[in-house]
């Protein structure tokens, strides 16, 4: 039997009794032989009590007859639990919370006034015949608890008493599964989990017209709130990278098992970030950088805000009928219209939904085990936020612009230095690109206060 | 033996537990600030005046202030006022829920468990601890054995021994890769429930075999919460369900009650 390849996206769901939700997550896999490779998952989750809306989506680019989705979940699910969605949403979410970059123009120090301009300028996310089958499934001791056709997906529910079962009939089916995920799977499966397996129905995609896969969103009652990985890192020796935007009334979501760790943020670094058009370079540096920092071990929180608002916008807040669509039941469908906008503040009614990204990268040997979450009261805002200064070019004298002019290059050599320390790009580098003048940099009064201490 | 004689382990206690705030602050970026802290701090001492005057009984400032140090390091809140009231209900506890002449709740853990289950405002700092300390934490949790002895600390012994072993059952059973249990019991949180929280000697059952056993039972209990009813922080819960039970395992094993003066020379029921 020909086995296809297969690209796999996993999530996982678990049940229980009792008060936190088990959401899914998504990680996928690819084929020993493919020449695919893990970029970036990105799951959007909603969790309210013990309820869970998961959407998940994945920046794949091959073709879409190799493309296939497993995700554990605590039960079979319903035709109306599952649907398919738009991926502008996903982007919107991913422009609205990514970091930013603000620029700032000093003033004229002879006098003052301030300019202020937030450039839109997010850094991208790094995209980063029926009768025998079920006959011989049964035999395995596999069984096909529903089928949907859902969007362009072909659906199943599977539930299994051995893993062994369940993956000799998804290799029979034509899925190959990664070596090591018999041991995983047989994990889930005896923590009561059916799998949930999605591939793509070529008639529909072709009908559909869309050239990109859309997102499947799942909807579940589960006390547990977790995000299962360890699929994704069965047969991968590298890191993988998943973006997390979770959506609450309360506050904050953090993990806890692993430490939440907010971005460096506020600091000022060199214009030539945005001169050269160096921001998402700068963003990807910065996060191997503090993933370094942390010795691979921490989840980033990345930004943290109420849903009703932005400051500086990066992109407007989600209009309620987007977040409807991603699952937040708790807000009404009558829309409030997004508005291009630099800033919009607190309006007197709020939505009540607090958007935190967490953005991840993981492998097997630093997150052994799924990601466990919790809600928390915590309503802080925070965001990624690197400030830029352009320096003032008048002639205009005055003592104050002498001052100016004095304290000049030194803040271009701090800026210089948070850039090499926040990216760890090379200093010499980032001055030389910077064009701080190094004469003046290192024989300023200043650095050299000993110069007329004793009379030559 | 010698060190006991000389100070009282709660001075060991705080210091440990004043360096860990201290660390947690300054590289674990906890959000905590001097006047959050020196308002638990004096809420507690507050009350604690408060309920000795009533009673008539001498003041000491240290169990309060040990209480209050656990409040800080596990617990989180949107607004400090919510710690204060944790720490107020811990202190009051001590006096009010009594049999026997003793108190029946771990202080700090009664106060922790009350407002997490009664407001939504306050959450634990589970992952905030991360698991890069654990080898720090387990020494300076068995360094109090030189202070309390090592018999002493047979509730958090036998509480880490008991939840490990079922912990790595579980992982065996699921067929998990034994990375996962080991990584499940480097939690900080963990860690500084067991040593700094659990050990306290005043709640704890007055034998050894009776602390074994307290150990035993409290693991149990907290792992059937955690990974059947998926309770996130069940060890706490756990703590609190469990502590009445150490009534009747005094009663089943006896043994000698223990006092934070016995090897000093004041003498008081409520510290």
């Amino acid at each position: 039997m020909r086995v296809k390849p297969l690209y796999f996206f996993t999530i996982l769901l678990l049940f229980s009794s009792l008060n936190n939700a088990y959401a899914f997550c998504g990680f996928y896999v690819a084929k020993a032989s493919s020449d695919l490779f893990n970029q970036s998952s990105q799951v959007v989750m909603v969790r309210d009590g013990s309820r869970n809306i998961v959407t998940m989506s994945s920046d794949f680019k091959g073709n879409v007859n190799e493309f296939a989705m497993v995700m554990p979940v605590p039960t079979v699910l319903k035709r109306e639990q599952i649907h398919v969605t738009d991926n502008k949403i996903i982007e919107h979410l991913d422009s609205y919370s990514a970091p930013r970059l603000v620029e700032y123009f000093d003033e004229n120090p002879c006098s003052p006034p301030v300019m202020y301009k937030m450039m839109p300028m997010a850094a991208p996310a790094m995209k980063s015949d029926s009768a025998t089958v079920k006959k011989r499934a049964r035999s395995l001791g596999v069984t096909i608890e529903a089928q949907y056709t859902v969007g362009e997906y072909d659906i199943m529910l599977l539930s299994a008493q051995q893993s062994g079962g369940l993956l000799t009939w998804l290799t029979e089916q034509g899925y190959k599964l990664p070596q090591g995920a018999d041991a995983v799977v047989g994990s889930y499966l005896k923590q009561k989990m059916k799998f949930f397996v999605a591939k793509v129905n070529l008639k529909k995609f072709n009908q559909s017209g869309y050239t990109r896969l859309r997102p499947i969103q799942i909807a579940y009652d589960y006390s547990r709130f977790m995000l299962p990985i360890r699929l994704g890192t069965v047969n991968s020796q590298g890191q993988q990278e998943l973006f997390i935007y979770a959506l609450s009334r309360q506050g904050r979501i953090e993990t806890t098992n692993y430490r939440t760790v907010k971005l460096p943020s506020e600091i000022e670094i060199p214009s030539y970030i945005k001169t050269q058009n160096k921001f998402a370079d700068f963003y990807r540096d910065m996060f191997r950088t503090q993933v370094k920092k942390q010795n691979n071990k921490a989840v980033f929180l990345e930004y943290a805000w109420d849903m009703n608002w932005c400051d500086p916008c990066a992109a407007d807040p989600l209009s309620n009928k987007e977040l409807r669509e991603l699952g937040v039941f708790w807000v009404n469908e009558a829309s409030n219209k997004p508005q291009i906008s630099q800033r919009r503040r607190p309006p007197q009614q709020g939505q009540n939904v607090y958007l935190s990204r967490l953005h991840v990268r993981y492998d097997r040997h630093n997150f052994p085990e799924d990601l466990l979450f919790q809600n928390t009261a915590n309503r802080e805002n925070f965001q990624g936020r690197y400030i830029i200064r352009h320096a003032w070019k008048g002639t205009e004298q005055c003592n104050a612009a002498n001052q100016y002019f004095k304290s000049l290059t030194k803040r271009q050599n701090q800026r210089a230095k948070n850039l090499s320390n926040l990216t760890g790009w090379n200093i010499n580098d980032i001055q030389k690109t910077m064009q701080i003048p190094q004469r003046s940099a290192s024989s300023s009064n200043e650095d050299m206060w000993w110069k007329d201490l004793w009379s030559q | 033996m010698q060190i006991r004689q000389i100070i009282d382990p709660r001075y060991y206690q705080l210091a440990v537990q004043s360096s860990l705030l201290i660390w947690g602050m300054i590289y674990l970026d906890f959000s905590l600030d001097v006047s959050a802290i020196t308002s638990v701090i004096g809420c507690a001492l507050l009350v604690q005046i408060l309920f000795t005057r009533y009673y008539q009984l001498n003041f000491n400032s240290l169990s309060a202030i040990n209480s209050s140090m656990s409040i800080l390091l596990l617990l989180h809140a949107s607004h400090f006022a919510w710690l204060a009231l944790a720490i107020a209900l811990a202190i009051a506890s001590k006096f009010v829920l009594r049999w026997n002449n003793r108190h029946i709740f771990n202080p700090s853990n009664i106060g922790i468990v009350a407002v997490l289950l009664f407001s939504d405002s306050t959450w634990l700092a589970s992952g905030q601890w991360g698991h890069s300390l654990w080898w720090g934490l387990l020494l300076l949790g068995l360094g109090l054995s030189l202070f309390i002895g090592l018999s002493r600390l047979l509730s958090s012994v036998s509480f880490l021994v008991f939840f490990a072993s079922l912990i790595f059952l579980r992982a065996l059973w699921l067929g998990d890769n034994l990375s996962i249990p080991i990584h499940q019991l480097q939690n900080g949180a963990l860690l500084i429930f067991s040593f700094f929280m659990l050990s306290d000697p005043m709640t704890s059952p007055n034998s050894a075999t009776g602390r074994v056993m307290f150990g035993g039972l409290l693991a149990l209990i907290a792992w059937v919460l955690q990974f059947t009813f998926y309770i996130p922080n069940a060890f706490l819960y756990a703590l609190a369900l469990s502590s009445p039970l150490v009534i009747v395992i005094n009663r089943i094993s006896w043994g000698k009650y223990y006092h934070w003066s016995q090897t000093l020379t004041r003498s008081k029921l409520c510290e």
